[in-house]
This record gives C-alpha cells, sequence and structure tokens, in this order.
C-alpha cells in the first residue's frame, strides 16, 4: 500500500473499530433493559446478585464519596473566596453549576470507575480464565442474564444515588465553610438554600440523571465486555481491567460534555 | 424419548479432523464409558452433545431436541445434566449454593428448599453434604463432587459426566463410578461418561467405546461388540 494512503487506512479501520464497539456496547445496554422489563428465569438469583451489586459499588463507597465532596467543595469554595473577595450570594449559584451539574456526577463516576469497574472487569476475567462462564452454559443458564444484567442494573442505581450523596456533602460543606470563613457575614441557612433552590432550572434533575443513569449502564457494560472478552490466559486478566477503566473514563467525559452542551443550548 | 444421539457426526478441530463418523445411541437407564487417551474427542463429545459445539456433518440430538438450536439449547441442558472438565464451579460461591445454583435459577426455589435440596443430593450419593466453604477453598475431592452433585441436582433423566473422579484417589474414584451405575439402575437415569482410563468403568460395564489416538488421517469409533 502507499505510503499515502496507510494514515487514511489506519484513520478507516480505526473508525470502523470504534463505531462496532459503541454499537456493540449500545446492544449490551438494551438487551440487558430487555431483560430488565421483561420477566424470565433466575429473577430471585439475579436480583441476590444485583442487591449484592448495589451493595459493593453505592453503600460501600458512600464514606469515600463523602470524603470526595467535602474535599472538592473545600477547595472550591477557598478558592471563589481567593479569587472573587466574598461569597455571599453567589455561593448557590457557583455551587450548583460547578459541584451538582458538572464536578459531582463526575467525580463520582470516576469512583465507580475505579472501585467497581476494575472490579467487574477483573472478575469476569477470571471467571472466564477459570472455565467458570462455561458451567454457566453447561447448567443452562444464560450467562449475560446471570452475570451482565444485575450487573448494569447495579451500578445505574448505585450511580444515581452515590451522586444525590455527593450533592447533598457538597452543599452542606460549601455552607459550613462559609460560615468558618465569614461568620456572621456569611448568608444564614434559609437563605443560601434558597440562593441554591434559585440557580437550578427544571432541566437540572434530568440533567443529572442523565450524567449519571447512562453513565452507570455504560461503565458496567463496558466492564462486562472487556472482562467477558478477556483471552482464555490469566496474562489477558490485567489488560480487560486496564481496557476497561480507560474506555470508561473516555466514555463518561465524552458523554457529560455532550449532555451539558445539549443543556446550555 | 432417547436421551442423546450421535448420527454420523464429523468434528474438525483447527483444520484437522477430530471426530468422524461418530455414531452413538443412549437409551433411557443404559450407562455407556467412553474411553480415549488425551486429545481424543472427549470433551468435545460433551460440548457436541450440550450443543456448545456444532458438527461439521452429521446430528446431534439431546432429549429428542436440537442443542445448539439458541432457542431450545438452554433448555434441553438445564434438563439433562452436564458435569464438564471445562465447566468450573463459580469460585466466589459456596460448594452448596454452587449445586443450588441450577434449582433456584430454573425452579425458582428459595434458600431453604434448594439448600434441602443439596443435602438430598449428597444423600443420594452416598456423601456428607458439602461443608460451607467458598469453592475456591475448597479441597479437590469437595470439588468434585459439588461438581457431579450439581449436575444431579435437578434429577435429570441424562447425565454426562467428563472425567469422573480424576484427580481422587482410588478409592474416591472407585466410588463415585460405582454411584455413576447405581443411578443409571436404580433412577433410571442414562449416563455417558468419558474418561481417560477405563479400568474402574470396565469393572462395572461392558460397554465401553474406545476412542483411538489421534492420528494424521482421520479418527474413528469402534463400537464394542453387542
Amino acid at each position: 500500500m502507499s505510503a499515502l494512503l496507510t494514515p487514511v487506512d489506519a484513520l478507516g479501520r480505526g473508525t470502523i473499530s470504534l463505531v462496532s464497539y459503541l454499537v456493540e456496547i449500545a446492544a449490551a445496554v438494551a438487551l440487558a433493559l430487555r431483560h430488565l422489563l421483561l420477566p424470565g428465569r433466575g429473577g430471585r438469583v439475579a436480583g441476590d446478585v444485583l442487591a449484592r451489586q448495589v451493595f459493593f459499588t453505592g453503600v460501600q463507597a458512600v464514606p469515600f464519596v463523602l470524603l470526595l465532596a467535602g474535599l472538592t467543595a473545600t477547595a472550591l469554595v477557598a478558592q471563589v473566596q481567593v479569587q472573587a473577595s466574598g461569597l455571599g450570594a453567589g455561593l448557590g449559584p457557583l455551587l450548583a453549576t460547578l459541584l451538582v451539574r458538572e464536578l459531582g456526577p463526575l467525580l463520582t463516576a470516576l469512583v465507580v470507575i475505579g472501585r467497581s469497574g476494575t472490579a467487574i472487569a477483573t472478575e469476569l476475567a477470571n471467571m472466564r480464565v477459570a472455565g467458570e462462564i462455561d458451567g454457566l452454559a453447561y447448567a443452562g443458564i444464560d450467562p449475560f442474564r446471570y452475570l451482565v444484567v444485575p450487573r448494569l442494573a447495579g451500578m445505574a442505581v448505585a450511580l444515581v444515588c452515590l451522586t444525590l450523596v455527593w450533592t447533598a456533602a457538597a452543599v452542606v460543606t460549601g455552607f459550613a465553610l462559609a460560615r468558618l470563613w465569614l461568620g456572621n457575614a456569611a448568608p444564614p441557612w434559609g437563605a443560601y438554600a434558597e440562593s441554591l433552590a434559585l440557580a437550578f432550572n427544571l432541566t437540572d434533575p434530568l440533567v443529572v440523571l442523565a450524567k449519571t443513569l447512562v453513565p452507570g449502564l455504560v461503565v458496567a457494560a463496558i466492564a462486562c465486555r472487556e472482562g467477558l472478552a478477556c483471552d482464555d490466559a490469566v496474562t489477558g486478566v490485567p489488560r480487560a481491567a486496564s481496557r476497561a477503566v480507560v474506555r470508561s473514563i473516555a466514555a463518561v467525559v465524552i458523554w457529560n460534555v455532550l449532555v451539558t452542551l445539549v443543556a446550555v443550548a | 424419548m432417547t436421551p442423546l444421539a450421535f448420527e454420523h457426526v464429523f468434528l474438525a478441530s483447527q483444520g484437522e479432523p477430530l471426530i468422524e463418523d461418530l455414531d452413538l445411541r443412549l437409551g433411557a437407564g443404559e450407562a455407556l464409558v467412553v474411553a480415549g487417551p488425551a486429545g481424543s474427542g472427549k470433551s468435545a463429545v460433551v460440548a457436541l452433545a450440550a450443543g456448545l459445539a456444532r458438527p461439521e456433518a452429521g446430528t446431534v440430538r439431546l432429549l429428542d431436541g436440537d442443542p445448539a438450536d439458541p432457542a431450545t439449547g438452554p433448555g434441553l441442558r438445564a434438563r439433562a445434566g452436564f458435569a464438564p472438565r471445562a465447566g468450573a464451579l463459580l469460585s466466589n460461591l459456596t460448594l452448596a449454593d454452587n449445586v443450588a445454583l441450577p434449582l433456584r435459577w430454573h425452579r425458582g426455589l428459595g434458600a431453604a428448599a434448594a439448600q434441602a435440596a443439596v443435602e438430598d443430593t449428597y444423600r443420594l450419593m452416598g456423601a456428607e453434604p458439602p461443608p460451607p466453604v467458598q469453592a475456591a477453598y475448597a479441597s479437590p475431592d469437595q470439588r468434585e463432587l459439588a461438581r457431579l452433585a450439581r449436575a444431579l441436582v435437578l434429577r435429570p433423566p441424562l447425565l454426562v459426566v467428563d472425567e469422573p473422579g480424576a484427580g481422587l484417589d482410588a478409592g474416591v474414584r472407585d466410588e463415585l463410578w460405582r454411584l455413576l451405575w447405581r443411578l443409571a439402575d436404580e433412577v433410571r437415569c442414562a449416563v455417558l461418561a468419558l474418561t481417560v482410563d477405563p479400568g474402574p468403568a470396565r469393572a462395572l460395564s461392558e460397554r465401553v467405546v474406545h476412542l483411538p489416538p489421534r492420528r494424521r488421517t482421520t479418527l474413528r469409533i469402534i463400537r464394542p461388540a453387542p
């Protein structure tokens, strides 16, 4: 092939590969939603797997998310105090915009990717290498319904709930810091809450839901896909986890930016 | 109903013939051993029976259905009992939870009812109930019993076992073979067992099919004289 065509060929192959990957993830999410909506075998067993996933991804991550929300709010409020020489009535809108609409969903998704995305990809890859997936198939148990569907649902539910936890923690921390810095010059809780409420509009819950529910489904689908597509060798396990993390981060960042652009348009 | 039938089945592996012209019919309550050295296609026979491999030619019928059909295959596999070498227990579940999984999945049993059924299955096998350990930490004996119990827990009309008792000491292995033959006699469960060493099986049954070692040319399945 001529040297001129080689980069074009690479671009073409890369584009085809990316599009087919996105279609594969979208199909996995769609099939999982179909399984969730239509009853079938193994509902109780899959429910147990879902509950364990929500506990691991959501409940066990709460302390870390609280800490992260508090520290992020602290850094933000400190910067505003230094740059803007005061907070007052401007604090509510600032927290609403930066923490609740942007940083909260993104940073919570990164926590979930780091903890649960890697765990899912590693677990499924190990199951592939050990032949446990084949064992399920021989028993007439659909591996997709048993392994993938509850993980997608569990991670989506957990990410939405964790983001609510983040939001509450960030809002409370922001108020506490403002009182600490400015003392009585800081707005009282009532005025602060009112300024925060005025900063939100009707579409904000939908925006935050879009930035949590969809990433929850997509991150779990990517982690499951990478784990199940692992080579039948132990060396494939860390590669599966690494690919899951990188691709999940890219997907979440791109998706959140797109939602923001649509929301502000 | 014919639990399992292979008719003129051909299967290739990596471009080389692996199984050629396999004819095998297992009736209700019959027991059959397929013996052959490593690489002779025993695990492939199990995969074909379960519909997880498709033959190049010929037909495989499992419980009078097509196990390779995506619509009917899972249901047929659920009704039969497979204990393949390749199908490991789930390492993050206890032995009892592994054995109970097909019951809970296909019949929707609760935990207590499933536990009772697991203990019943172990009694049928002449063994004590499994200890409450995760499969990852269980001994080879415990895992082997659980592998068999998981295939038996739904009381299938057909049991397909790849290398029963492999890696266990001779006494335990012989007991497992006696159990397989008892299942065929007392419970009218058809049994297809695949093994490298047909010695323990030959002591219990005359019906052994030998798979010759792989050669450069095609393989043949030799049926014993009736």
